[in-house]
């Protein structure tokens, strides 16, 4: 939130997009400097394959995990640290 | 300097305070200070004009319940250095769906939002029949549900989505199915694109931004729909949530759906 002081990486949410044999998973974000503002802003999206009888949701926790792991990886990116 | 004692009585300020120079006022309190201001039944008015407005405020913990009622209010900030301290706009982002069927009487979730605050601004998409051609126009709903995954904000079939757009779609597909029907010539817009089965694609003009029927594709042999496109604007807003879902209700055909949704996001939570 504006005023928090020290670099870092902010989550807005997470959105879902499902299809019969594919769903993606979409999560955004704002990066903010070390004096609170805000730097930097977007999406990522992960796609993963929907077995045959699995529940779409096991699909989605997949993409959630690997974009959270790309998303922590952004500010050392941004910022030089992590 | 003048010193009011604490059991004065309600003063009346009943003259105009003119000061050439300069005005300092030190307040120092320790505890809490309480303004009230309760104007009953006229209208507070505070002009400042002609001056250079330095407020800074350290302030923690803070809450700001403003209520603005049956009125306008009209925000203007400058700032010269350009900072980005306000975001009066929405970030803009976007989700596409894979193609989805659904199948005979249910409801899926295509496209799902969780966050903090954001608006659903526009989707757009294309429903096709999956098995035998039905009434994609009747049947089938656009369903939102805005902070509350149980019940929907908005409810739509697609012939509902046509009467925004004046419901071009739907006489534009019956004008060609009357000239079809006694071998006139088809109206604009329409041509054949398969010969067997025989189906036509129908444009209807949309111009409205809200919301369209953009095109049909018309089965003459069953005289039902086999494809429809579609947009709606929405500008919604949400708290946390958004869903979008399509409800297929036709007993026994199992209808396919693409789609993309355009959101914002509001910078601060």
């Amino acid at each position: 939130m504006r005023g928090e002081k020290g670099r870092r990486v902010r989550e807005w949410g997470e959105y879902v997009a499902y299809g019969d044999t594919m769903i993606k998973v979409g999560i955004s974000y704002r990066i903010f400097d070390e004096n609170g503002n805000l730097t930097s802003t977007g999406i990522i999206w992960e796609a993963e394959n929907v077995g045959l009888g699995e529940p779409a949701e096991e699909a989605v926790e997949r993409a959630r995990r690997r974009a959270r792991e790309k998303i922590k990886r952004l500010l050392e990116r941004h910022h030089g640290e992590g | 300097m003048s010193t009011i004692p604490y059991d004065s009585p309600d003063y009346t300020l009943l003259s105009d305070v003119n000061v050439v120079g300069s005005i300092a006022i030190d307040v120092n309190v320790v505890g809490s200070v309480t303004i009230n201001v309760n104007v009953v039944n006229d209208r507070l008015n505070v002009y400042i004009t002609n001056a250079f407005l330095d407020v800074k405020a350290e302030i923690t913990n803070t809450s700001i319940d403003i209520r603005v009622i049956d009125s306008t209010v009209d925000l203007t900030i400058y700032t010269p250095e350009g900072r980005w301290i306000v975001a009066s706009d929405l970030l803009a982002t976007y989700a596409v769906t894979p193609y989805r069927t659904v199948s005979p009487g249910k409801e899926v979730t295509i496209l799902s939002a969780t966050g903090f605050r954001g608006r659903l601004r526009q989707i757009g998409g294309e429903l096709v029949t999956a098995g035998s051609p039905f009434s994609i126009m009747g049947d089938v709903r656009v369903r939102i549900y805005i902070d509350n995954p149980y019940v929907p904000r908005i409810d739509l079939s697609l012939d509902e989505i046509d009467f925004l757009n004046g419901r071009a779609a739907y006489w534009l597909w019956t004008a060609l199915d009357n000239a079809l029907a006694n071998n006139l010539s088809p109206p604009f817009n329409c041509a054949k694109y398969s010969t067997s089965p025989e189906r036509w694609l129908i444009e209807p003009f949309f111009s409205n931004p809200t919301a369209a029927i953009t095109m049909l594709v018309y089965d003459r042999g069953s005289r039902l729909l086999t494809r429809l496109g579609f947009y709606l604007r929405l500008e919604a807003e949400f708290m946390n949530s958004v869903e979008v879902r399509i409800y297929n209700g036709n007993t026994s055909n199992t209808l396919g759906v693409m789609m993309t949704g355009i959101m914002g996001e509001y910078v601060w939570p």
